[in-house]
């Protein structure tokens, strides 16, 4: 039987590598979010670029609002991965 | 009302009008031409049409295909089991319009659309036809129901 003072022993150890378990978890759903970031960034100038051009709508200015829509998001996405503290540390 | 009744009798002397408001703004405007009023960066209709049907509604669902609960002693939720990619379902629909495209989709190939399919998760997999539903009825167009799924691990 473990005695009063092994106890305290065992839970702060215990405590102390559940913050560190914690931490980890944060650190690593952080580097998701910026990898995700950096994903959508691409995925948006693959539309630019590639796809938009090969839109056949009837309307002529659907290619230039659809490249418009996704140069506001491209403009969000660049401003977000800037302010990521992923990018600045 | 008398110019119209005029114009009637005697269409010679009486030109379609030209300008705002015309009949060739109109018929530019029936044509799709859509004009969003005011700063609002919202997007109005589906994004891009599709070949072989107008396209009416196109549903793409996002979502981790195994996503299981693992629960504590008491039933509360204590840590979830989850896919690390998205799985997806797609659901098109349109009234019939050609044979190519989506009318020319078969089974076990990988389909593709002109629409966006990757607005979440890397757009890993191919889309599967999974059903298709053509309806025809009274006094309505001839219509295409398109169910297709994607698997990130699934390519053909």
């Amino acid at each position: 039987m473990a005695t009063p003072e092994k106890k305290s022993q065992v839970s702060s150890s215990k405590s102390q590598s559940s913050e560190a378990a914690a931490k980890k978890r944060k650190a690593a759903a952080a580097e998701r979010e910026f990898a995700n970031l950096k994903l959508k960034e691409e995925k948006l100038k693959h539309k630019i670029e590639n796809r938009i051009p090969q839109f056949s709508n009837i309307d002529p200015g659907a290619q230039d609002a659809a490249r418009e829509r996704a140069e506001r998001h491209l403009a969000e996405i660049r401003d977000a991965i800037k302010n990521h503290p992923q990018n600045k540390s | 009302m008398i110019k119209s009744f005029l114009r009637a009798l005697f269409p010679d002397f009486f030109p379609a009008t030209t300008g705002f408001g015309s009949a060739g703004i109109r018929r530019h405007r029936e044509c799709g031409a859509i004009i969003i009023v005011g700063d609002f960066p919202g997007q109005y209709g589906v994004e891009t049409d599709e070949d072989g049907i107008s396209v009416s509604k196109f549903d793409v669902r996002y979502f981790p295909r195994v996503n299981e609960r693992l629960m504590s002693n008491v039933g509360e939720p204590r840590a979830r089991a989850m896919s690390d990619k998205f799985s997806r379902e797609l659901t098109v629909e349109g009234e019939v319009t050609g044979s190519d495209g989506v009318m020319a989709f078969t089974l076990a190939t990988a389909c593709t659309f002109a629409n966006d399919l990757d607005d979440f998760g890397d757009g890993s997999g191919d889309f599967l036809l999974d059903e298709v539903t053509i309806s025809q009825g009274r006094a309505a167009w001839r219509m295409y129901y398109g169910k297709f799924s994607s698997d990130p691990g699934v390519t053909v």
